[in-house]
């Protein structure tokens, strides 16, 4: 074989680079599944604690009096807060937490190396957490089927499309903050403080509706939160496509900036990496 | 800089010029920290199908220059292009063209095993599952890790490890491969095995290595070129290199017994002879006499001295022979002794 027989193939047409990036994103994932199954412990954990989590909020709640939430619907609003936890870790624990991981093991010059994208690499950190995160997701809506949960889905559809729009928006925010994760020698502090602010701003455990004025504006820039609405719209409230197309034009538009920006931004990255040389200093 | 007989043209498969890097010392959050150039000036070129060494100490500039070479690091000033493409203007087609090793046992994802890790690298380079089963398959072969291919890498050794590593590197086939430091750190056994293996990566690639060994860099490179302080001192082939070297070859002789009233005769027979610059004779503990001759050249000054011994009838015991070194190579290109631990300027 000659030397250039493998190396010379470049994919040409954009459909054969969204191929390559595809494989690219999928491989990832597979990697870091394949790592995160490799610690026991992990394995047991992960089920384990959203369900655990879940069973404090609700004790929370029912001892709150709250009137915010009916409460009927606590479980569901709670376990759908859990569902978006779990995306949302995928999203900036997956990307952040995966590249100090890379730094660590000293395998990021390697991955930097390649002629993949790295955007492809990067949603394939936040694929690959989602998988990663499925067990959890599943055992917990178990458990809340277990503990009465009640879910009112007069459209199906409506709900595929909300739950698909979850996952568009964990992809289009993983890849705005990759550019950040890659810059930062910390990525993993990082990717710890970004975390918590967001169950409050986007209405993971509490309605958005009771967050100050100031917050709420602050809320309605983040695409996970009209995400959250427009799911639990569909699956507690029985909305159809047209009463939740509000909450889900105003995901997918708010998570188109992001990927813009994100794309933008991991350009940037990349090139001020290269110009300050600190890509594999921890 | 000294420069002895290069062979490389400019379209050759790794070509730098005048490449620089400087790099701002971080002193805190407000203050500008001091300016360190890293790279000062650094040119050559590989020509296709040999191994090229940057021999240097730790800090010299040799891992700055690679990850230049690899994209990973914009230079301050300068250009070069792998097997022709720019590496600043066309970095894409530089690492499609390339496989670099980054030294050290680190690299690798260690809860995965050998064959796991050569399948995601080979994605990352856009090779289909089968392409990157017959080509792992085949490298697995030829770095003899087959038998081992389904464990864990944390269970290999440091010297599997860098096996492992070399055929990640040439996974994608790449017509230009850079292995930074591939022994460091390998017990001799392990580093002979991985300085065969990087011995046959020719003519198929053109191989930049970089090394503090100087013993490495000169069984393995045609040409190497000796970086100190961010520049080439020095550049050559390990033996006009070493012919360079400003340093007395010397030939020892060890004689079977005293000279017992010969050593004035001794003496002026050797002093006469064309090659010889001195003369010293030390005696053993074993009461036998050692004479050590400085000399321009070693062949003619050992048959004819020991015709002259025999003449005298002194019998030798032992002759040893000191020709330059690549430390003399260095050391008279730098003016000091080589100390790999150098001084550390990382990038």
């Amino acid at each position: 074989m000659s030397a250039l027989a493998l190396t010379s193939h470049r994919p040409s047409t954009i459909l054969e680079r969204w191929r390559a990036n595809l494989r690219v994103a999928t491989a990832t994932a597979r990697v870091s599944v394949l790592r995160y199954a490799s610690n026991p412990i992990q394995l047991l954990r992960a089920p384990l604690s959203p369900v655990l989590q879940l069973a404090g909020f609700v004790i929370a709640y029912n001892i709150s009096g709250q009137t915010a939430v009916p409460s009927e619907q606590v479980i569901g609003f709670l376990v759908i807060g859990i569902f978006m936890t779990e995306a949302w870790s995928a999203t900036v624990w997956g990307s952040g937490h995966a590249l100090q991981s890379e730094r660590y093991l000293g395998t990021i010059s390697a991955v930097i190396a390649a002629p993949a994208s790295t955007a492809a690499v990067i949603i394939g950190y936040t694929l690959g957490s989602l998988l990663i995160n499925l067990p959890s997701i599943i055992t917990c809506t178990l458990v809340a089927f277990l503990a009465g949960a009640t879910f009112t889905v007069a459209s199906p559809l409506a709900a595929l499309i909300a739950l698909a729009t979850v996952v568009i928006c964990t992809f289009c925010i993983g890849l705005a903050f990759g550019g950040l994760f890659v810059l930062s020698k910390n990525s993993n502090s990082l990717s710890n403080f970004l975390q918590t602010p967001i169950y409050i701003l986007a209405g993971f455990y509490v309605p958005r509706t009771v967050l100050p004025d100031w917050l709420q504006r602050i809320s309605d820039l983040i695409p996970l939160s009209h995400a959250v609405d427009a799911l639990r719209g569909a699956l507690l409230q029985g909305k159809s496509l047209g009463d939740l197309s509000g909450p889900l034009l105003a995901a997918l538009g708010t998570a188109a900036v992001f990927l813009v920006v994100g794309i933008w931004a991991l350009g940037k990255a990349d090139r001020a990496i290269r110009r300050s040389g600190t890509l594999d200093i921890l | 800089m000294r420069q002895t007989e290069t062979s490389a043209s400019p379209d050759a498969p790794i070509v730098a010029d005048d490449l620089r890097r400087s790099f701002r010392k971080r002193s805190g959050w407000l203050r500008s920290g001091e300016l360190v150039e890293a790279v000062r000036g650094i040119s050559f070129a590989v020509p296709r199908g040999t191994i090229f060494g940057m021999l240097g100490p730790n800090g010299a500039g040799k891992t700055t220059t690679i990850k230049m070479l690899a994209t990973l690091l914009v230079p301050t000033s300068g250009t070069a292009r792998i097997n022709g493409f720019d590496i600043t203007r066309d970095e894409l087609r530089v690492r499609q063209h390339l496989g670099v090793l980054f030294g050290g046992d680190r690299g690798l994802y260690n809860q995965l095993s050998g064959w796991e890790n050569l399948r995601y690298f080979g994605s990352l380079y856009g090779m289909d599952d089968d392409a990157i089963k017959r080509r792992a398959g085949m490298l697995l072969e030829r770095v003899n890790l087959t038998a081992r291919a389904s464990e864990r890498v944390e269970s290999y050794s440091r010297g599997m490890k860098q096996r492992l590593h070399i055929a990640k590197t040439l996974l994608h086939d790449p017509a230009v491969t850079i292995l930074d430091e591939p022994t460091i750190g390998l017990d001799p056994a392990a580093a002979i095995e991985v300085r065969t293996l990087i011995a046959s990566l020719v003519p198929e690639h053109t191989v930049l290595l970089t090394t503090h060994d100087m013993h490495e860099a000169d069984v393995l490179c045609r040409e190497i070129a000796i970086v100190d302080r961010g520049l080439i001192v020095a550049q050559g082939t390990p033996a006009a290199l070493k012919l360079g070297a400003k340093v007395d070859r010397q030939v020892i002789i060890t004689l079977a017994g005293a000279l017992n009233g010969k050593q004035e005769l001794v003496h002026q027979r050797l002093r006469a002879l064309p090659t010889i610059t001195q003369v010293r004779q030390e005696l053993g503990d074993d009461g036998a006499s050692s004479l050590t001759l400085r000399c321009s050249e070693t062949t003619q000054t050992l048959d004819s001295a020991l015709a002259a011994l025999r003449e005298l009838e002194a019998p030798v015991r032992e002759i040893q022979v000191r020709e330059p070194s690549l430390e003399d190579a260095f050391m008279t290109a730098t003016g000091r002794e080589f100390d790999p631990g150098g001084m550390e300027v990382r990038a």
